[in-house]
């Protein structure tokens, strides 16, 4: 039983580059300040691939995990318990999280379709823990 | 196509049993170079990664085997195409009547002159090698972008030459001096103060008389179209920082003693009008080591020894203008002045140093820097690149061109033909405490796909359409005839200039003109 | 390596040539820059890792095909691994996992191994060892003050070239233990060729065969850790065994075993070694030396043209090879004066015997051990060290090919000097029996 939890909470896939990308935020000491009171889950997923992550937000501390992607009930809010849902490929993630894509930018792949999302005010969050990646760590 | 028995037993005779081979395999061997696949490509051929394949190598050790080797290919009307280290398609071959000199056992350092800050060195001594034996009298060669592994005497003879270290040891074409030269007609040809007469040295790269050496190379090299070079003497440098160099623990992830008075600055100045300000006002004060633009990709990728590691840097590649700046000095008065310089630099544009405080990088970095190893990292992403443009003008001119340049890439991003760098992948670097500045836009593709050697080698035909179209310099890919012919009439007409030098140095075409011009 | 990555791999050489140099950032001289033997003695740029990447594409391609001169190259070479060492760095090519298994390739092909390979394939499938020499001799080492248990879960496997050339190995190795009270036992007439040297010329139907046998062997006789005084030996069965068949042995080098025992104060240091050492690292104990590692992660495709292994592939650049354990058994032994050469640990330059070289091209063997030998004169050392056998016979003649001044011990006879009753010279202490 240990094991399979042990299995289980291994993240996979799109999830370990998020892990890497985000966790160097939990030695960011005024990512912590600013995120104190913040307790969020998004589920960030990229459709070209075979698992989601899911970013936890828990009172400055972040943490990752990850779900396959199929089948799509996988995703559902009900089964996961996510705040906010964004969706895209991951070429479309790069240039976002490279600050390569304007906010215009992602609303016009929002109404193409190519991206989805549900639950933006949470998913600014997302957005801010992506600046702070460039904040200075004091 | 092997050469006849009694004609491989002329050259046998010169470079002695078991110093020339032309059998299937070794030759075979031989065609095969980076990037041949995109040339190939462009000139109509099947997209491979193989030239044709030469009649036979040989590997001379001296000047005179070289001169008799060149003179037995007049004889018998065979070209000979010349590698040192022989990374790149401008060391193939580009007919099969030809035979490759391989320069590997031209190997030695002939001299070092500490007090005159100069080192005379074979074909086959590589950076490196050059680098660690002036380091022990505290000087510093030039090293070129594509690695210490590489030749400086091919890159100070032959080829382009534009380093990360540029700014501090200038450019190739501008740090030769004395040069023995194996003309295509055999004679030796001694350049600079090496010919005198009278106590010959090595010190002066012109004259006597009319200088050759822009005939020799001019602004990019002749790749062996014009001769053999057995010997070059090349500028060296005060060793920027403190000379101990130790490297600790096991590759790949090495540490370092970071000299005392060394240290990187990477800034965002958010667009290219400012970029270029920063740039240009660095420069200004003469205190850089190392100033490079950079795209955001490519700063994660200097940092990184994988794809992997490079990705988990997206924080750095949101940096939109990056500029990555190291200064380093000797003594701490000297580093405290530059430090200051930086800090008002810093203070005047608005823009803050990235380094210790949103990123610091793995020290070993900093010895990359120092060996010229930064060009290496380009390879990471799928393994192949190349570079279109190589700009050599203002900064103006080169920022003109980076500009120019993205949309055209975007179009061959979205045809996935090439990797999506958001179409700003440029490396752009100063020569000489910005004299001018040179620029190349570096191409990460995957040579195993032939949609994407075929994008590529687009890529690049339209980049140069786009620098005649916009006026912006030749770029580094313009050799061979047909493209000398091209951007000849654009620019005085100097490939008319370049047939003439080419017809009357090698009357027989001899050296291989496939990177050069032809008769 | 499986055919679609050895397919992908070689169709991706830069034809950069770091295969030929140690690390870059590693070269402190020009005299010693270098990594590859085989480039070193040949100088075509086909005898180097590129140069048969190339090969092996070409021959995918139909280009060239299987022939003399094809195995000619590719078996002049030691299999040492430095042009890996130094493409890794930056590259994910495999330069002598593509060796390797072209070698495979040609000796399915009917191209392999070659003749004087083959010869001693012969002779450890009949004898037991690639020497030719009877099996009944291989104990001959054994002499009666040494303690053998018949009931230790610690076995110490000879190996072929310390039981019938190198016997000073065995006899010094064994002693140690004994000084020790550390209990193992031998195989006796149970020992066979671990298989490395059919390994190395690609003939693996015949390196499984092997491989089956010992394990069977070694699994009845109840061992839980098997200790190796050669580095070859050593390899096999830690790194190349577990890709064949599972085992679930411990597996020591005599290097790490007593250095334990030394730390652990059950072997006390009590003479002086008054000597200049130098040490090489062998390729199998060093660089070689660590197990491929499962890999559970996944490939994603980022863009167009770019994909990455999330987590990281486990990259085997010789990072955690044995390069530690050897120096500090040196520098514990008093009086040692260590120096070490330009060329060490992961970069260190092959001594030339490894990968059939030794029996295929005795003549390449020599020169590079002479090579090696003048990298340790310059040292200023008197002693030339190292943990493998093979190593051991080929540096030593090396030695008495340059007429060099420089004496050959192994590590474990360094140790048993510095164990033994002072008033033994280092000529006594070791080559007892002849």
């Amino acid at each position: 039983m240990a094991e399979s939890n042990q299995e289980n909470k291994k993240i996979r896939g799109f999830a370990v580059l998020i892990n890497s990308i985000l966790t160097p935020l939990n030695e960011n000491k005024r990512f912590k300040e600013k995120f104190r009171n913040i307790n969020t889950k998004i589920l960030l997923n990229a459709s070209n691939l075979n698992h989601a992550a899911i970013i936890v937000v828990d009172n400055g501390l972040v943490r990752v995990e990850s779900i396959p992607n199929k089948p799509k009930e996988n995703l559902k809010k009900q089964k996961i318990g996510w705040d906010a849902f964004l969706e895209m490929d991951t070429q479309t993630f790069l240039a976002i999280a490279m600050n390569r894509l304007s906010l215009l930018g992602v609303a016009k792949m929002w109404l193409t379709r190519r991206v989805k999302m549900c639950g933006i005010r949470k998913l600014l969050i997302l957005l801010k823990m992506f600046k702070f990646l460039t904040s200075y760590n004091s | 196509m092997v050469l006849e028995k009694d004609i491989f037993k002329e050259f046998e005779d010169i470079v002695g049993k078991g110093n020339i081979d032309d059998s299937e395999v070794i030759t075979n061997v031989y065609a095969y170079n980076w990037c041949m696949e995109i040339f190939n490509y462009m000139e109509g051929k099947e997209p491979i990664p193989f030239s044709p394949i030469p009649k036979a190598v040989v590997l001379p050790s001296t000047t005179e085997e070289v001169q008799k080797l060149v003179m037995l290919c007049n004889k018998y009307g065979i070209s000979c195409k010349i590698q040192s280290t022989g990374l790149g398609p401008w060391n193939q071959p580009s007919n099969e009547n030809c035979i490759i000199f391989d320069m590997r056992r031209m190997n030695k350092i002939i001299k070092i002159d500490e007090k005159n800050f100069f080192a005379v060195i074979e074909p086959y001594v590589s950076g490196a090698q050059l680098e660690v034996e002036v380091m022990k009298y505290g000087l510093l060669p030039h090293n070129p972008g594509a690695g210490p592994q590489v030749s400086p005497l091919a890159s100070a003879t032959s080829m382009n030459g534009p380093g990360f270290t540029s700014p501090y040891t200038g450019h190739s074409a501008r740090n030769v001096l004395g040069v023995e030269w194996v003309l295509p007609d055999g004679e030796i040809m001694k350049l600079g103060s090496y010919g005198l007469k009278n106590n010959p040295d090595w010190f002066h790269g012109d004259g006597p008389g009319p200088s050759l050496r822009g005939i020799m190379r001019g602004w990019a090299g002749t790749k062996s179209g014009l001769g053999v070079f057995t010997k070059v003497a090349v500028k060296l440098f005060p060793y920027p920082c403190s000379t101990d160099f130790n490297v600790k623990g096991s590759s790949p992830n090495y540490d370092f003693d970071i000299p005392d008075f060394m240290k990187l600055y990477v800034m965002d100045c958010g667009n290219f009008k400012k970029l270029e300000n920063v740039m240009l006002g660095v420069e200004e004060e003469e205190i850089s080591f190392m100033c490079s633009y950079l795209s955001g990709f490519a700063v994660m990728a200097i940092f990184s020894n994988s794809i992997e590691s490079l990705m988990n840097k997206i924080a750095i590649g949101q940096m939109k203008a990056p500029i990555v700046i190291i200064i380093t000095a000797r003594t701490k008065r000297e580093f405290a002045y530059k430090q200051k310089v930086m800090d008002l630099i810093l203070k005047n544009f608005k823009i803050k140093n990235i380094i210790g405080k949103i990123y610091t990088p793995n020290p070993i970095f900093y010895a990359e820097a120092l060996r010229s190893n930064l060009g290496l990292h380009g390879f990471i992403a799928t393994g192949g690149f190349q570079s279109s443009k190589g700009v050599a003008d203002t900064a103006a001119v080169c920022f003109r061109s980076t500009k120019s340049n993205i949309p055209l890439k975007k179009e061959f991003i979205k045809k996935k033909a090439i990797v999506n760098d958001f179409g700003e992948g440029t490396w752009m670097t100063s020569y000489e405490s910005g004299h001018y500045f040179h620029m190349e836009s570096p191409t990460m593709f995957d040579q195993t796909e032939e949609s994407s050697v075929k994008g590529m080698a687009e890529y690049m035909e339209k980049s140069n359409q786009l620098d005649l179209l916009k006026h912006l310099g030749a770029p580094f890919f313009v050799e061979g005839t047909r493209m000398h012919e091209l951007f000849g009439p654009y620019m005085s007409n100097y490939h008319l200039w370049l047939r003439k030098i080419k017809e009357t140095f090698d009357p027989n075409n001899i050296s291989d003109s496939g990177f050069y011009i032809s008769p | 390596m499986n055919e679609q990555e050895y397919n992908q791999m070689i169709k991706r050489c830069l034809r950069c040539s770091i295969c030929k140099w140690i690390p870059q950032l590693q070269i402190k001289s020009q005299k010693y820059a270098t990594i590859c033997p085989s480039i070193d003695m040949f100088n075509f740029h086909a005898y180097s890792a590129g140069g048969r990447i190339i090969i092996a594409l070409a021959l995918e391609m139909g280009r060239l095909k299987p022939s003399q001169e094809i195995m000619d190259i590719v078996y002049k070479c030691t299999e040492c691994g430095g042009c890996a060492v130094s493409c890794k760095f930056l590259n994910t090519l495999e330069p002598l996992e593509i060796i390797v298994k072209l070698r495979e390739r040609l000796v399915s092909l009917g191209y392999g191994p070659m003749p004087k390979q083959q010869q001693y394939i012969k002779s450890i499938k009949k004898k037991n060892n690639p020497y030719e020499e009877p099996h009944g001799k291989r104990l001959e080492w054994l002499s009666n003050d040494i303690k053998i248990d018949p009931n230790a879960k610690a076995l110490y496997f000879v190996g072929c070239t310390s039981s019938y050339r190198r016997k000073e190995i065995a006899i010094a190795t064994a002693r140690i233990m004994n000084a020790a009270n550390y209990s193992f036992k031998i195989l006796n007439d149970n020992e066979f060729c671990c298989g490395s040297p059919i390994l190395r010329t690609g003939d693996k139907d015949s390196f499984i065969e092997q491989v089956n046998k010992n394990i069977d062997i070694i699994e009845k006789e109840g061992i839980e850790t098997i200790v190796f005084s050669c580095a070859g030996c050593y390899n096999t069965f830690k790194v190349e065994y577990p890709l064949e068949r599972e085992h679930n042995f411990k597996i020591l080098h005599t290097t790490e075993l007593f250095n334990e025992l030394i730390d652990s104060s059950k072997l006390k240091l009590n003479n002086q070694v008054l000597q200049t050492v130098t040490y090489h690292d062998p390729c199998h104990l060093g660089r070689n030396s660590e197990p491929y590692e499962e890999w559970d992660g996944e490939a994603l495709q980022m863009m167009p043209l770019v994909s990455l292994n999330m987590p990281e592939k486990p990259k085997r650049c010789g990072t955690y090879g044995i390069y530690e354990s050897p120096r500090d058994i040196l520098k514990k032994i008093p009086g040692i004066n260590f120096i070490e050469m330009e060329r060490i640990k992961e970069y260190s330059y092959c001594c030339g015997a490894g990968g059939g070289v030794k029996s295929a091209f005795p003549k390449f063997a020599l020169q590079t051990a002479k090579t090696r030998i003048e990298e340790a004169e310059d040292t200023g050392a008197e002693i030339i060290t190292s943990a493998c056998p093979f190593c051991s016979t080929n540096l030593n003649d090396g030695i008495i090919e340059k007429g060099s001044n420089l004496r050959f011990y192994d590590i474990s006879e360094l140790l048993l000097m510095a164990l033994d009753s002072p008033k033994k010279s280092i000529k006594e202490s070791s080559k007892e029996v002849t």
